[in-house]
């Protein structure tokens, strides 16, 4: 499969008033063509770090950006601003988290939605106003004509987030990046844009980079999903093969902590403690601290991501010390072709592998 | 095993300091001024009301360092003493509006109702005059004296005070500590005055410096109209007025007193913009990456050079 | 749209009716006899003064002093001024123009360099403009405008004599030159003040979220920062901006002393030194007037520039 998106090495730090913060700490990351992939995770993690860094919202006085972020193979942060705006918008674009406030209040939502194709097509105001038009009913707003002529402050907040998809996708971009699209909603409101964003992605057959921290809009929309924790990307892989057989304890936990129906009297289960704060880099896993497994090795070292041994039954010790997959154990291979990649220095299969 | 050890996460970096550099210059200079006018009869060199005519228009000299004016007093006597009149009716001013504005925007806030509306049309009034229109009328009305302008120019801050005391306070009243205030039967001067005051004060404080700022300028304008400071009393902005009349012959006559408002409230200003940056972190600029890694690499350079330093001891 | 333009056009009378009453009362607290300021402190015979009082209306009760001066302003006449002796609305049509003008250039001054100067600092923030900017305006903040006067006085008469300092033109056009000055040192605080409001409100707006989504749709700076920030702006800066024009007038009697120009601040000044108390209430009424128009313009602009008030 063609890469669509690569990141590599990618590393965000951030100028804050209380001191640096090391928000993404060297993250890589493959989106396929024409899939949506999930973006997991607690808040304050990276993640919305790092989707503005793909679209290089970053004020640069005050963050910088290092490593890669390969688009189509160009690299996005060694383009100038000119060659970047061509790209945001029109190859990729965005959605926000909350609707209310992503819009200006000044404009009519529908001269919103033309001005993308007035700037990347140079339409003229009447063929955007036309178009416009058109896209406003595709995402379901209707009548059209009314709501056009409509400022922010008289929708819903469903309603904005359906204009801000409508922006988002009118430019027909290769890729979409979804940050935190329904946490602003209402529950109700939140299943009807994700099955319009999923709609969508299949009439256009774009790419979504969605950024979420709910685990069920990841099972219900995705194809791939990777999980992030305190700026780093713990395990990546395919959703049924996540859900089936995740690795990282952390992903484990996530994934169980989701709500489940027919387990009444049940405890829901937690993970105990909050994400550590960005300050300071770490030598070990950063999530060693509220890690049930955690040996030695976790303080010591960080674990790197590394293609899983053993996709269908994990067991025994991950030799995930280099980058390079040549020391993997026999049967490693087809989780190299699985895509499933994993950091951590023990497989969470059991109490045992804490010694 | 959980919380066996624990990664260290402090929280370092700049937490934020009201001294910085322009705060910490201007309250040196605001110290100077301070200290000048506080011992004026100390420091000046003469009486700041004689007049010699023979040396009227000198220039600098030994017994008169920065010249001496039109009818032959010591400028820099002058100067000193002008400082003690200005600060005193610049804090005077402020001290009227506390004192009327704070109780008003209190009450409205907490009580709301015919009070707030009130007082808050009366705010309206006071605002509907332009600038120092209504300083100008109410001085007009009360007789030209320094006492009068200090209250006219009072008068004149207060909505300003009141509108910010009152909206604080609707915030504060609306907190659970209040309603806990008031389940314990506290009077509700006790809840305004010892409870709600000092939650207020951050903000309060900032305007309040704000004001300063504004009074001295305006009283020294007021004292420049003939509606203030009446003449032969040292003040800063009725020196200016008298020097205006002879710019020909000496321009210092009128360029030191007001150099010297303008360095006393630029300074009242960077202070009370660090103080505003102080209190609301949010507006705290924060420091470019290369400034940054200057700062830190100054650090680590300090922090090798105490090592050797030690390593030299135990050597 | 229409009811709120009525709302405040009647909010603005019964204001205007308060201030009225206000400015009356407040002038005759005076510990001033104004027959003392008509005869200028000459001593009078018994018959001067009751002469004096009947054609001053003075020999009458408070309250029908004040619907004698209400109704007569109503048809253009303001009183007589004690110390010129003659109609106070002749007195003030002589020298409107001139202030009228002063304001109109230091409006000009502060809406085309002030704004401007504002908008530029915010969207290079912690450029070498910016801070150069924020510098000279934290200066002429603390600057009081008669002292800015009084050093361009010096500096235009010393150094480089390229303006008049003093009189004034024949008509408006040899009148710009005249004004120059005392324009630029009536304008100067308040071009520094809207300056630093202009940059702080561009600052707030271009961290909005809006901005991130105008930015991500792939719109260059300049359309992000002039198309949807600006809009945004606008508003508080137009209120801002409004209430330091009427602002003005009031500096304009500093300003006007410095530079000796015969306008209606210095007639302000004269006439609260000399006690002449009709002229002091007219005129302050006819100011708060004009500034009260001018925020009833603002209130309305508003209204077209935010979709939530006029849509309300």
């Amino acid at each position: 499969m063609s890469q669509l998106l690569e990141i590599k090495n990618l590393s965000v730090d951030i100028m804050s008033t209380r001191g640096l913060i090391h928000a993404v700490r060297q993250v890589n990351l493959d989106i396929e063509q024409g899939i949506i992939h999930g973006i997991v995770g607690e808040s304050g993690c990276g993640k919305s770090v790092t989707a503005k860094s793909v679209m290089r919202l970053h004020h640069p006085r005050t963050v910088r950006i290092r490593g890669e972020i390969k688009f189509n193979g160009v690299d996005l942060l060694s383009l100038s601003e000119r060659e970047m705006q061509r790209i945001r918008g029109r190859e990729i674009s965005m959605i926000f988290q909350d609707p209310m406030s992503a819009l200006n209040p000044l404009f009519c939502v529908g001269d919103q939605i033309a001005e993308v194709f007035m700037h990347h097509f140079k339409d003229s105001r009447a063929a955007a106003k036309k178009k416009a038009l058109e896209l406003l009913e595709q995402v379901g707003i209707h009548p059209a004509q009314t709501r056009y002529q409509q400022y922010p402050f008289e929708f819903s907040g469903g309603m904005l987030q359906r204009v801000v998809i409508a922006i988002a996708v009118a430019a027909k971009p290769k890729l979409i990046i979804a940050d935190e699209p329904t946490t602003a909603l209402d529950v109700t409101i939140q299943a009807q844009v994700l099955e319009l964003l999923k709609q969508l992605q299949k009439e256009l057959n774009v790419s979504i980079m969605i950024i979420t921290h709910n685990f069920g809009i990841v099972a219900e929309l995705c194809d791939h999903v990777s999980v992030m924790y305190a700026g780093t990307v713990l395990e990546t892989g395919r959703k049924r093969d996540m859900f089936r057989h995740a690795v990282n304890p952390y992903s484990r936990a996530l994934i169980e902590s989701i709500p489940k129906t027919g387990h009444a009297g049940q405890r829901l289960t937690t993970i105990p403690g909050t994400p550590p704060e960005l300050f300071d880099l770490v030598d070990g896993c950063p999530f060693a601290p509220r890690c049930d497994f955690a040996s030695d090795i976790c303080w010591r070292e960080k674990p790197l991501l590394a293609p899983c041994a053993g996709m269908q039954a994990p067991q025994g010790r991950l030799e995930a010390e280099g980058e390079s997959p040549s020391g993997l154990p026999e049967g490693a291979h087809s989780a190299v072709e699985i895509g499933h990649l994993a950091a951590c220095h023990n497989c969470c299969c059991g109490k045992e592998a804490q010694g | 095993m959980f919380g066996k050890r624990e990664i260290n996460l402090s929280t370092k970096g700049n937490t934020g300091t009201l001294f910085t550099i322009p705060v910490i210059v201007a309250l040196a200079i605001l110290a100077a001024i301070a200290f000048c006018s506080m011992f004026a009869p100390l420091i000046s060199p003469c009486d700041p009301y004689e007049q010699d005519l023979s040396v009227a228009f000198s220039g600098p000299s030994a017994g008169h360092p920065l010249g001496a004016d039109s009818v032959g007093r010591d400028i820099l006597s002058r100067l000193f003493y002008g400082g003690r009149t200005t600060i005193f009716g610049g804090i005077a001013i402020v001290l009227v509006t506390i004192a009327i504005g704070i109780p008003m925007g209190l009450a409205c806030g907490y009580y709301g109702g015919k009070i707030d509306s009130f007082f808050m049309r009366l705010c309206d009034i006071i605002l509907s005059f332009p600038s120092l229109l209504l300083a100008f009328v109410l001085v007009a009305g009360l007789g030209r004296n320094m006492s009068n302008a200090i209250l006219a120019l009072g008068i004149v801050y207060v909505p300003g005070i009141a509108r910010l005391m009152r909206s604080l306070t609707m915030v504060e009243r609306n907190k659970p500590y209040v309603e806990a205030l008031h389940s314990m039967c506290y009077s509700d001067w006790r809840i305004m005055f010892i409870h709600i005051v000092p939650n207020c004060v951050s903000s309060v404080i900032v305007q309040i410096t704000l004001n300063l700022g504004y009074a001295v300028l305006d009283l020294a304008g007021m004292s420049f109209l003939g509606f203030g400071v009446r003449p032969p009393t040292a003040d800063w902005g009725a020196m200016l007025n008298e020097g205006r009349s002879y710019l020909m012959q000496n321009p210092l006559l009128a360029l030191l007193p007001g150099l010297c408002i303008i360095l006393l409230v630029v300074s009242i200003n960077i202070f009370s913009d660090g103080l505003y940056r102080y209190l609301e972190p949010k507006q705290r600029k924060l420091p470019s990456f290369r400034a940054y890694e200057r700062a830190m690499e100054k650090k680590r350079k300090k922090a090798t050079k105490l090592q050797a330093e030690k390593g030299g001891c135990e050597a | 749209m229409g009811k709120y333009i009525l709302k405040r056009t009647l909010q603005m009378l019964f204001t205007i009716a308060v201030v009225s009453v206000l400015i009356f009362s407040v002038v005759r607290i005076t510990p001033t006899d104004p027959i003392t300021s008509i005869t200028r402190g000459k001593p009078a015979s018994e018959e001067t003064i009751a002469a004096l009082k009947k054609e001053y209306n003075l020999d009458q009760s408070m309250p029908v002093q004040y619907i004698n001066w209400v109704s007569d302003m109503f048809h253009g006449d303001f009183g007589k001024s004690y110390q010129y002796r003659e109609s106070v609305a002749s007195i003030i049509a002589v020298r409107m123009m001139t202030t009228l003008q002063l304001m109109l250039q230091s409006a000009v001054l502060i809406v085309f360099i002030a704004i401007p100067f504002g908008m530029l600092s915010a969207s290079k923030m912690n450029s070498l403009l910016d801070q150069t900017a924020t510098v000279t305006s934290l200066v002429l903040v603390s600057s009081p405008s008669f002292f800015t006067g009084i050093l361009l006085m010096l500096l235009f008469t010393m150094v480089w004599p390229v303006f008049p300092t003093f009189g004034t033109g024949t008509d408006f056009i040899s009148n710009i030159r005249y004004l120059a000055l005392p324009s630029i040192a009536l304008a100067a605080v308040h071009m520094a003040l809207i300056m630093r409001i202009t940059r702080s409100n561009m600052v707030e707006q271009l961290s909005a979220n809006y901005i991130q989504t105008a930015t991500a749709k792939g719109l260059s700076r300049p359309e992000v920062v002039y198309k949807h920030a600006l809009k945004n702006a606008a508003i508080p800066i137009l209120t801002v901006t409004s209430l330091e024009l009427s602002g003005l007038l009031g500096g304009s009697v500093m300003v006007e002393k410095v530079f000796s120009l015969n306008g209606i601040g210095s007639l302000l000044a004269d006439s609260i030194n000399k006690s002449d108390y009709p002229v002091i209430q007219s005129l302050t009424l006819l100011m708060v007037i004009i500034f009260l128009l001018c925020n009833l313009i603002v209130d309305i602009l508003y209204a077209v520039l935010d979709p939530r008030i006029r849509l309300k």
